[in-house]
């Protein structure tokens, strides 16, 4: 995966508070029609931080996920979660 | 002609203007306030700001190395930072100037006519100045999206922006203003537990501000490789801003030099000319 997208998802959660509350109410539906491979939004959904960035995620950008606490990423969830992640090539 | 009077270099974190007011007693704003003495005291008719874009201004469909903006007025913050929102002029006549000198001497900087500003600006100026009314001129250095520009690079595009400054054929009084952290890491796999931010290397920082202090430029030019500043954390990169402002400066000591600050990998410090 490229996490190009991912990382357009992340964006437009932090800028979009409307994106930002369906995400919240229900992220599968929220994300349904992002055009993410199955195994970016198995991660995302799933809160895999590591394999996320991992794959290409900023951290700037999954970093705003921890912000609002969503897919269930709460800021000490997300720091431990992202331990030992390995840079991208 | 145009001149230099003064350049200072602070870190711009979005959480200061809500914790900290422009007049509080906390470390933080009491240093803003020791280098806005040094600023105000040159009496400068221009800033030119040099920061890096936190994806606010751009994204990664098109994230430029180096940008400049020309422009009448802008305005922000256009992230989510807690702050005043600001709408301030910009230098056009400099921008334009330091884009072409640019140019001719081969840094070719992306062209913005129409943006916002994010907190990497922002902060700074609001602490720095008196409701950003001084026309500003914004440049962006890429400092976090890998493959950075090289220190030695953006050393060099300090040296051709003071060779822009001194060239404007336009009395004006101009202070740079550089940005950012020497060690930080954000939300990536070195942040501290529970916490969204950590120093990776410390050691680095007060290093950094030592070379600082005895204005040993060329060694940070020759220390700062892209490994360095990724061990110093994934914004360990925005030490490129302050090498931009250091080769505009040349090599001469601060007239203020912050204590390094061991749990917090920054600087507050100040030049000024007369």
């Amino acid at each position: 995966m490229s996490a190009y997208q991912v990382n357009r998802l992340c964006h437009r959660l932090y800028h979009d508070a409307s994106f930002r509350d369906a995400v919240k109410a229900d992220p599968a539906k929220a994300i349904a029609d992002w055009p993410l491979t199955d195994d970016e939004r198995r991660a995302l959904l799933g809160g895999d931080v590591k394999r996320l960035y991992e794959a290409g995620a900023h951290p700037f950008l999954l970093g705003h996920t921890s912000r609002w606490g969503l897919f269930g990423l709460t800021p000490e969830v997300y720091a431990e979660r992202i331990k030992g992640a390995k840079d991208p090539a | 002609m145009a001149e230099l009077v003064a350049a200072v270099g602070v870190p711009h974190s979005p959480h200061y203007p809500s914790q900290f007011p422009k007049d509080g007693t906390d470390h933080i704003p009491r240093t803003y306030r020791a280098v806005k003495q040094h600023l105000d005291a040159a009496k400068a008719d221009a800033i030119v700001v040099v920061a890096n874009d936190h994806f606010n201004t751009f994204f990664l469909n098109n994230f430029p190395t180096f940008a400049i903006g020309v422009a009448d007025t802008a305005s922000g913050p256009n992230d989510q930072t807690r702050m005043p929102r600001y709408d301030f002029p910009v230098e056009t006549e400099l921008a334009s100037h330091v884009l072409r000198t640019g140019m001719a001497a081969g840094f070719d900087f992306a062209v913005t006519q129409d943006f916002a500003v994010d907190h990497a600006m922002l902060v700074p100026l609001h602490y720095l100045t008196a409701g950003i009314r001084i026309p500003v001129v914004p440049v962006w250095i890429n400092c976090f999206l890998k493959p950075l520009p090289s220190a030695r690079r953006c050393h060099g595009l300090g040296r051709m922006l003071r060779g822009a400054i001194d060239s404007l054929p336009k009395k004006l009084r101009v202070a740079v203003l550089a940005t950012g952290h020497f060690s930080l890491e954000i939300a990536g796999p070195r942040v501290e537990p529970g916490s969204r931010h950590g120093t990776p290397d410390i050691a680095w920082s007060k290093h950094v501000h030592g070379r600082i202090r005895n204005a040993e430029i060329e060694d940070i030019v020759t220390e700062a490789t892209p490994e360095q500043m990724w061990r110093a954390g994934n914004v360990g990169g925005e030490l490129l801003n302050w090498i931009v402002m250091l080769g505009a400066v040349g090599s001469v000591k601060p007239r203020y030099l912050a204590e390094h600050d061991d749990e917090d990998g920054h600087a507050f410090a100040a030049w000024s000319f007369n």
